[in-house]
């Protein structure tokens, strides 16, 4: 796949403060891109930056070979759905619906008007006096009608309900399917919306730790389980990212190659894939812990 | 890519129930003004040229809140429209400039067919009524000058914060503090319109809100849309 977006060396510092740090990466066209990392890592910020609302600090961001930042011929085609769109507060529904058919380039009337009715949004309503859930509804209404070759959401499933985020996941597999999209989907929900994504992009404190295929960065997990006294000898190891013992029994997170898996299995240790969502939280806190010993190191 | 028309139509149907209401409100009292001093001269008996002058202040504090609205929720809101920044200052420009010549001009239209009103109900003003030229232009300058004077402020507070703005409101302040002549024709335009001095305050408006527009330019060209 081609990549449509493309990252070089971009930073951002809020103050004394590094949002993001050194980004050089691409997004492949055509393919729907989860953007994870915990809390705080910068995810909110590089989508902005990817969609021209903030100007990087260093480096640039180029779609289609096109400098992104307030270049009129690529920023209609960007469109980003904030998790909180705070401009939005005091319009109706209607009238918000309105200026997008008004400023939006490949605005899909008749898609926006059957997901109003779908979500069952209240069109008089404006948008400070909905719920978070149906704000975040009105969000993807924009996000999915905006018809935008490159579409980022910021964390476009907050306060919806189980069946509304169900919802939402079958609407973008099939926009997907009807029309070549690129799509940028920042998120919690890991394991509810991880088959929607061919790629990962994994941030950690402003920096990408890792953007490849979805299932080759899941294959390079593995539980190992097995007897205690066979696996904690390998608990020292820098693949291990996570342990767990209980009567006798140890389970280990492995990432990476696995080079001895037949000699692992044919000494009795059970090999399984690991889920996205549990990968991403070994991970985080293996990263949290690097980082944790890397300050002590520098204040002891 | 989104034209220049839409962008006006995208400002018109933002402004358009506000500036209603803000005229309906503005005429209610300037007719009740009318019928209180015609039928009632105890309460109120002016045959100065002052009649319809709270108008000109209403406009300005109106103008300055939408400079201050532009600068605050019509930028993150265009932007989240994929609206670049220069398309967007340039529409503002316009915007503006539509807007405060719109409002200069019902503001003389009132004041011409109100003066027409009374002098045919049998009230004489004794002051005459500027030429309409002039009492447009004076007025357009100076509420253009009020709007960008407050775009910049609202864009300082939404850049860099409230102490920033305050800072600038001090500023703002202290120079209208300093500033030689009174600002006593921005209270009555219909009294100092015909003054040629006026038609030089006007011209030197216009002059600082190219400065200021200048300056707005400087603040928005690398401005960063919240993240919050």
């Amino acid at each position: 796949m081609n990549p449509i977006l493309e990252c070089r060396q971009i930073a951002k510092n809020f103050g004394s403060t590094e949002a993001i740090r050194n980004v050089t990466t691409t997004f492949e066209e055509g393919a729907v891109h989860g953007l994870l990392g915990a809390n705080g890592a910068g995810k909110t910020t590089l989508l902005h930056i990817l969609s021209g609302l903030i100007y990087p600090s260093q480096g640039q961001v180029l779609y289609d070979g096109q400098q992104v930042h307030d270049n009129p011929a690529v920023t209609p085609n960007i469109c980003l759905v904030k998790s909180d769109e705070r401009s939005w507060a005091d319009y109706k529904v209607k009238d918000l619906m309105h200026y997008c058919s008004l400023l939006l380039p490949y605005w899909d009337e008749k898609l926006a008007t059957e997901l109003l009715r779908k979500f069952r949004l209240p069109a008089k309503k404006k948008y400070k006096q909905l719920s978070r859930g149906m704000q975040s509804m009105v969000g993807i209404v924009k996000g999915l009608a905006s018809g935008a070759p490159l579409t980022l959401f910021d964390e476009p499933t907050l306060g919806l309900d189980a069946d509304m985020r169900e919802t939402f996941y079958e609407l973008m597999i099939n926009d997907c399917g009807q029309r070549e999209r690129t799509m940028i989907l920042s998120t919690h929900q890991i394991d509810e919306s991880s088959n929607l994504f061919q790629y990962i992009t994994l941030l950690e404190q402003g920096v990408i730790t890792s953007h490849m295929d979805k299932d080759a960065f899941v294959a390079q997990a593995h539980y190992l389980q097995g007897d205690s006294s066979q696996l904690l000898a390998l608990v020292s190891d820098p693949h291990v990212l996570h342990e767990e013992s209980l009567a006798g029994t140890t389970v280990l997170v492995w990432y990476g190659e696995l080079d001895n898996r037949v000699e692992l299995e044919r000494r009795g240790i059970k090999i399984s894939s690991v889920p996205l969502q549990k990968l991403f939280v070994y991970l985080t806190r293996k990263g949290n812990l690097n980082s944790e010993e890397t300050n002590n190191g520098y204040f002891s | 890519m989104v034209t220049s028309r839409k962008m006006l139509r995208f400002y018109w149907m933002d402004n358009f129930k506000p500036v209603t209401y803000f005229w309906s409100i503005l005429l209610l009292v300037d007719i009740a003004q009318v019928v209180i001093m015609l039928y009632f001269p105890e309460i109120m008996n002016s045959t100065n040229s002052f009649l319809f002058s709270a108008n000109f202040g209403a406009i300005a504090i109106y103008l300055l809140v939408y400079g201050i609205l532009i600068a605050t929720n019509s930028f993150p809101l265009m932007m989240s429209f994929g609206i670049p920044r220069q398309r967007f200052y340039l529409s503002v420009i316009g915007t503006t400039a539509i807007l405060c010549a719109a409002m200069a001009l019902m503001q003389n239209i009132v004041v011409y067919v109100g003066y027409g009103v009374t002098s045919l109900l049998g009230h004489s003003i004794e002051e005459s009524i500027p030429a309409f030229l002039s009492l447009w232009y004076s007025q357009f300058a100076f509420y253009l000058f009020d709007m960008f004077l407050f775009i910049l402020l609202g864009t300082v507070f939404y850049r860099f914060g409230t102490l920033p703005g305050l800072i600038t409101i001090a500023f703002y302040v202290l120079i209208l503090n300093l500033s030689p002549g009174n600002m006593d024709f921005a209270e009555n335009f219909e009294l100092s319109a015909p003054g040629m001095s006026n038609v030089m305050v006007s011209h030197l408006f216009l002059g600082l809100t190219v400065i200021l527009i200048g300056i707005g330019w400087m603040l928005y060209r690398r401005a960063p849309v919240r993240t919050y």
